[in-house]
C-alpha cells in the first residue's frame, strides 16, 4: 500500500546476505547509537550497548558512580514528557529522589498528578487523548498501516497539546529548524518529500496526523475522520525473509564482532573500566548461565514478581476513581500473594504483616494466602507498589517492589543493556506496621476497610 | 466446593456478605412496635390506660421515628402504604394507622368518654366497642407483620422461617407483659395480687417459649442453608455471639426468668427483670438483623474450575 | 419477549472492563456497582484455578424485590425488565433485604454530594451524571433499558472484550442466550430460591 514509518528503514530490515550466504545482522533497531567515548556523554550510556536498547537504571547507576564513569558534567535540568521514573525506575527511590532534588530545574509535561509531576518547578499540562490528534503506526508483523485518533471534545482544562508544548519550547530554545528535522525523520516525511515540515514553522497535531495519514495511503484528514484507521496486511519487504536462500546463522559471530568493537573502543579511549565490563555476556551460543539471582545466600529463600492486571497501567490508572474503585476490591490486589503452603511452613498466615526484602531494598506489605502462587514465590501486584505522592487520591502501600530491584552492571545484561526484574527476597513476620505507614490512609488500609464491611446500605 | 466459604465484606471475591439495609435504627423501630404493641393489647385487656398510653406512644412514636429515621427517602414515607396487595410494609403501615387512629380514639372514650360525647350514648358505644376491636386487630397485625416482612425475605435463611411472625408475637407479648407489670405494679396490679402473680408466671412461661423459638430459629437456619449456618455461627460461636448468649439469652431470657421465679413479688426484682427482657429483645433485634448474610452467588461448582 | 443474559464462564478473565462500563454508562458513585466480576479459586496448586463470575440483577420472573416493594416503584416492564421508579422509591430497603442475590444499591447522599475525589468538587460528569439519583433510594442494574429502548446492547455487553455477556430475548428459541443455555445446559444462579432469574451461567 503506502509508505510507513519503518519504510525508511526497509533497507536496515531487508535481510542481506553474507559472502557465505549467511544471514547479516542489522543494524542498531532504534537507529544511530552515540559514539562511545570516556568520559562519557550520555548518563544512560547508549554507547556502551552496541546491541542493547539503553535502560533506565543505569541513570542512576551512572549518578551515583559519576568518578568511576568519569562524568564531567552534571545533568541540572529534566524534561519530562509523560513519564514516571519516580514510580517506575528500579532501584531505591530515596536515591532516585535524590538525584531529582539536586536538579536545578524540573520540567514535566503530563496529564495527571504523578510521583514524578511532584519534583516539577514547572508543570505543562497537557491534553489527554479524548482531546488531541494523532496517527498511530500499527504495530507489526502481520499487519500495518495507521490508526486514527481524533478528539471527542475540545480540552476541558487548560491544556495544551504536546505537538504545541514542544513546539513552544523549541521555539523559545532556538532549535525549531533541528526539532522539525527531527520530526521529518522519525514519522518518515522525508519519504515522501511534499510532506515534509517546514523547518521554521510550528505544526499542530492536527496537521501531523494529516501529514500521518497522507504518508501511508495518500487519504486527507476527513477520509481518516470517516474510516478511523487503514490497515493491511505487512508488505513482503518489510518481512524477515530467510525464505530468500539465505543460511541461518548458527554461531552468531556479530556477537563477537560488537563485543570486540566495543572493547576496542574502550581501549583506545584507555577506559578504565574496561576490566570490569562484562564482556562475557556477548556470547555467539546459546550458554546457560547461572543467572545472579541464584547466587544471592540462602536467606533470601523466596522469589518476588511483580505483575498488573488489564485495569492496571503503569504509574498512573489508580488516580482514576472508577480503577480505584474495583482494583482493591480483587483479591489478587489486596495483599502480598503467597502460596498457602508455603505460608504455613513459614509460620505465617493471610493477613500478617511482613517486611519483604532483597539484598537491594524492601518493602512492606500484609499477606494474602493463595493457591494460585507458585511455592517458591511472592506476588507483589502493581498496584501495591505505591509510595507517597502530593496525589492525595492514590493511596500509597508499603514500598515499591523496583526498591528491591538490583540497578548495577553485575545484574545488567551487556549485550541487551537490560537489567534484572526479579529478585529474591526473605520475609520477616511483624507485630505491627512501620510508624510511616500507621497513620492511616493507606491502601492496606482501603483494603481492610473493603474487607470488613458489614455490608452496602446506608449507616443507620 | 470454593477453596474458602468466607465472608468477604465489600470485595469482588465470591462468599458471604452481610446485609446492612435494616440495621439499629430499623431494629429500634422493629422494637418499638411490637412492644407498644403488645403492651396495649395486654393493657387493653385489663382496661389499664397508662398501658395503653405509653404503648401507643411506643408503636404511634417510636415507631414512626426510628423508621422515619432508617428510610432513605422519608419526604415520600406516604408512598409506603400502596401496596397492601402484596407488600407487608404497606399492611403493616396500615395496620399502624388503624391500631394508634382506634387505639387513641378508644383511650380517648375511656379517659374522657370522647366518643359517647361526639357521637351519643349509642352510636358513642358502638364506635368504642369498633374501635375497642379495630385497635385488637390491628394490634395483632402490627404485632405479627414485621416478622411476616422479614419471613417474606428469601435471602437469608436465619429470616426466611414462618418462625418470624411467630417470634415477633411471641416477644411482643413478652415485652408486653414486662412493660405492663412495671407500670401497673403499684396500679391496678397492686388490688389484684392473684392477676399480678399469675402475670409474672405469664412472662415466665412466655421466656420460655421465646427460648424455644429463638432455638427453633437457630435449628432452622442452621440446617436450611450454608449462609444460615454461617449466621448461626455468628450468633453463637462467632462475631457477635458475646452479645447474643450474654444479653439475648443470658441477661434477656436467663436472667428475667431467674429473678421472676425468686422474686416474683418484690417490685424492684420485676422491675430489673423488665429491663432485662427489654434489653435482651432490643439485643435480639438488633443481632437478628445484624447476622442475616446473603449467600455466595454460584450453588454449583463451574466446570471451569477443573480445567 | 422477555430480555435476558448469560454469562460464559469460560470466556469472563474477569478485567472488570464491564465494571467500569456500566459505572461510566450509569453514573455511578463511589463504591456503587450495578454489575461486579467476582472471583473464586479452586483446588491446590499447581491443580489451581481461578473462576471469574459475572453478576448483575437476575431480572427475575417472579422478582421478590418487586413483590415486597411497598411503594411500587420497582415494577417489570413488558419486555421483562425489573425497572426501579426513582421517583416512588422511599428508601425503605425492603427490596434489597428481599434479594437473594444481592443485587440492590442504596445511593448514598454523602457519596452524591461529595463526589469521586471528595470535598464535593464534583467533575462535570458527575454533575450531569448523577441528577439521575435520588440520594437514599435503593436501586439496580436495568440492564442500560435507555440504550435497549433505541436499539443498543447494555454497555457491560458491547464492553466485554471476550464476548462473555451474551443479551437477547429468552422467548426467541433462536436467540443467541437461548442457543447457549440450550447447547451448553445453563443454569441460574441460586435457583433454590424460587425467583426464576433471567440471566444465566453456562460453563
Amino acid at each position: 500500500m503506502g509508505v510507513t514509518i519503518d519504510d525508511g528503514q526497509v533497507d536496515n530490515n531487508h535481510v542481506e546476505m553474507g559472502e557465505c550466504g549467511q544471514l547479516l545482522g542489522t543494524p542498531h533497531q532504534l537507529g544511530h547509537m552515540p559514539e562511545f567515548a570516556y568520559p562519557t556523554n550520555e548518563y544512560h550510556l547508549a554507547s556502551h550497548f552496541p546491541n542493547g536498547v539503553n535502560s533506565p537504571h543505569l541513570n542512576l547507576l551512572v549518578h551515583l558512580n559519576r568518578e568511576y564513569f568519569g562524568v564531567e558534567f552534571t545533568p541540572d535540568v529534566i524534561v519530562n514528557c509523560h513519564s514516571n521514573p519516580v514510580w517506575s525506575i528500579q532501584g531505591p527511590r530515596e536515591k532516585w529522589i535524590q538525584f531529582l532534588k539536586e536538579m536545578r530545574f524540573i520540567v514535566c509535561v503530563d496529564v495527571v498528578p504523578n510521583e514524578m509531576t511532584d519534583f516539577a518547578d514547572v508543570i505543562l499540562p497537557s491534553s489527554d487523548v479524548l482531546e488531541t490528534w494523532n496517527c498511530t503506526m500499527i504495530e507489526p508483523p502481520h499487519t500495518e498501516g495507521q490508526c486514527f485518533r481524533q478528539p471527542v471534545t475540545e480540552p476541558i482544562y487548560n491544556t495544551k497539546s504536546e505537538e504545541e508544548i514542544f513546539y513552544e519550547l523549541s521555539e523559545r530554545l532556538g532549535v525549531l529548524e533541528a526539532y522539525n528535522g527531527v520530526i521529518n525523520m522519525i514519522l518518515g516525511f522525508e519519504q515522501k518529500p511534499e510532506l515534509k515540515l517546514d523547518l521554521d514553522k510550528k505544526y499542530t497535531d492536527r496537521e501531523i496526523a494529516r501529514r500521518k495519514g497522507l504518508l501511508w495511503n495518500g487519504k486527507d484528514i476527513d477520509w481518516y475522520m470517516e474510516h478511523g484507521h487503514s490497515v493491511t496486511e505487512r508488505r513482503l519487504d518489510k518481512w524477515y525473509r530467510p525464505w530468500e536462500g539465505m543460511r541461518l546463522n548458527f554461531y552468531i559471530e556479530d556477537m563477537l564482532k560488537e563485543r570486540d568493537g566495543l572493547k576496542a573502543k574502550m581501549e583506545a579511549m584507555k577506559t578504565p573500566y574496561i576490566k570490569d565490563w562484562p564482556f562475557e555476556d556477548f556470547q555467539p551460543l546459546p550458554t546457560a548461565r547461572l543467572d545472579t539471582l541464584h547466587t544471592l545466600p540462602e536467606e533470601y529463600n523466596l522469589y518476588a514478581i511483580t505483575f498488573k492486571d488489564i485495569q492496571l497501567n503503569f504509574g498512573e490508572s489508580l488516580s482514576n476513581p472508577w480503577i480505584r474503585d474495583i482494583v482493591f476490591r480483587d483479591p489478587v490486589h489486596t495483599g502480598l500473594l503467597i502460596n498457602t503452603a508455603t505460608a504455613a511452613k513459614m509460620g505465617l498466615a493471610a493477613g500478617d504483616v511482613v517486611k519483604v526484602e532483597s539484598p537491594y531494598g524492601h518493602l512492606y506489605g500484609r499477606l494474602a494466602t493463595t493457591e494460585g502462587m507458585h511455592p517458591e514465590t511472592i506476588g507483589v501486584s502493581n498496584a501495591l507498589s505505591r509510595t507517597k505522592s502530593e496525589n492525595t487520591y492514590v493511596a500509597m502501600s508499603g514500598g515499591h517492589f523496583n526498591d528491591m530491584l538490583p540497578y548495577d552492571m553485575a545484574n545488567t545484561d551487556a549485550a541487551s543493556g537490560q537489567p534484572e526484574t526479579t529478585t529474591k527476597v526473605k520475609l520477616t513476620k511483624l507485630d505491627d506496621w512501620p510508624d510511616f505507614l500507621k497513620q492511616g490512609g493507606s491502601i492496606y488500609d482501603f483494603v481492610q476497610e473493603l474487607e470488613t464491611a458489614k455490608g452496602k446500605g446506608e449507616h443507620h | 466446593m470454593a477453596n474458602e466459604n468466607i465472608i468477604v465484606g465489600d470485595t469482588f471475591k465470591v462468599g458471604y456478605r452481610f446485609q446492612r439495609y435494616w440495621d439499629t435504627s430499623m431494629a429500634a423501630a422493629f422494637f418499638c412496635c411490637e412492644l407498644g404493641a403488645g403492651l396495649f393489647m395486654l393493657s387493653q385487656y385489663f382496661g389499664f390506660k397508662l398501658g395503653m398510653l405509653v404503648g401507643l406512644v411506643f408503636a404511634g412514636v417510636g415507631k414512626p421515628y426510628f423508621h422515619l429515621a432508617h428510610m432513605g427517602v422519608p419526604s415520600k414515607a406516604w408512598r409506603a402504604m400502596l401496596r397492601p396487595d402484596r407488600s407487608w410494609i404497606s399492611r403493616g403501615l396500615i395496620a399502624i394507622m388503624l391500631f394508634v387512629g382506634a387505639g387513641v380514639a378508644y383511650l380517648l372514650q375511656l379517659e374522657y368518654g370522647l366518643l359517647t360525647a361526639i357521637f351519643g350514648e349509642t352510636l358513642g358505644s358502638f364506635f368504642t366497642e369498633l374501635a375497642r376491636i379495630l385497635a385488637f386487630v390491628a394490634g395483632v397485625v402490627v404485632m405479627a407483620y414485621q416478622g411476616f416482612a422479614m419471613a417474606h425475605s428469601s435471602a437469608f435463611a436465619l429470616w426466611n422461617t414462618g418462625l418470624m411472625p411467630i417470634s415477633s408475637v411471641a416477644y411482643a407479648i413478652t415485652t408486653g407483659l414486662a412493660a405492663l407489670l412495671v407500670l401497673g405494679w403499684d396500679g391496678f396490679l397492686a388490688q389484684q395480687p392473684g392477676v399480678r402473680q399469675l402475670l409474672v408466671n405469664f412472662t415466665m412461661l412466655m421466656l420460655l417459649v421465646d427460648l424455644a423459638i429463638i432455638m427453633s430459629l437457630l435449628h432452622g437456619a442452621y440446617h436450611g442453608t450454608t449462609g444460615g449456618r454461617q449466621s448461626v455461627g455468628l450468633l453463637v460461636k462467632g462475631t457477635y455471639s458475646q452479645a447474643f448468649i450474654g444479653l439475648v439469652m443470658g441477661v434477656g431470657i436467663a436472667v428475667p426468668a431467674l429473678l421472676l421465679w425468686v422474686g416474683g413479688t418484690s417490685y424492684l426484682l420485676v422491675v430489673l427483670a423488665a429491663l432485662a427482657i427489654l434489653a435482651g429483645f432490643f439485643t435480639y433485634r438488633v443481632l437478628v438483623f445484624k447476622a442475616a448474610l446473603y449467600e455466595p452467588i454460584l450453588s454449583f461448582k463451574p466446570r471451569t474450575a477443573s480445567l | 419477549m422477555k430480555r435476558g443474559m448469560v454469562f460464559d464462564l469460560r470466556r469472563c478473565i474477569g478485567c472488570n472492563a464491564c465494571v467500569v462500563a456500566c459505572k461510566q454508562e450509569n453514573s455511578l458513585p463511589d463504591g456503587v456497582f450495578f454489575t461486579k466480576t467476582l472471583s473464586e479459586e479452586y483446588g491446590v496448586y499447581p491443580a489451581a484455578n481461578r473462576v471469574y463470575i459475572p453478576t448483575l440483577c437476575n431480572h427475575c420472573e417472579d422478582a421478590p424485590c418487586e413483590k415486597v416493594c411497598p411503594s411500587g416503584a420497582t415494577y417489570t416492564r413488558d419486555d421483562g425488565i425489573v425497572m426501579v421508579d426513582d421517583a416512588k422509591c422511599i428508601g425503605c430497603g425492603t427490596c434489597a433485604v428481599a434479594c437473594p442475590y444481592d443485587q440492590r444499591s442504596q445511593m448514598d447522599a454523602d457519596n452524591l454530594k461529595n463526589g469521586m475525589y471528595g470535598g464535593g468538587n464534583l467533575t462535570d460528569f458527575e454533575k450531569q451524571g448523577y441528577g439521575r439519583w435520588t440520594p437514599g433510594t435503593v436501586t439496580k442494574c436495568d440492564f442500560c433499558s435507555q440504550r435497549v429502548d433505541v436499539g443498543l446492547e447494555p454497555a457491560c455487553v458491547v464492553t466485554c472484550p471476550t464476548d462473555a455477556r451474551i443479551f437477547g430475548d429468552l422467548d426467541d428459541p433462536n436467540s443467541a442466550p437461548n442457543k447457549l443455555i440450550r447447547e451448553r445446559g445453563g443454569m441460574p444462579a441460586l435457583s433454590d430460591k424460587n425467583t426464576k432469574p433471567k440471566v444465566y451461567y453456562v460453563d
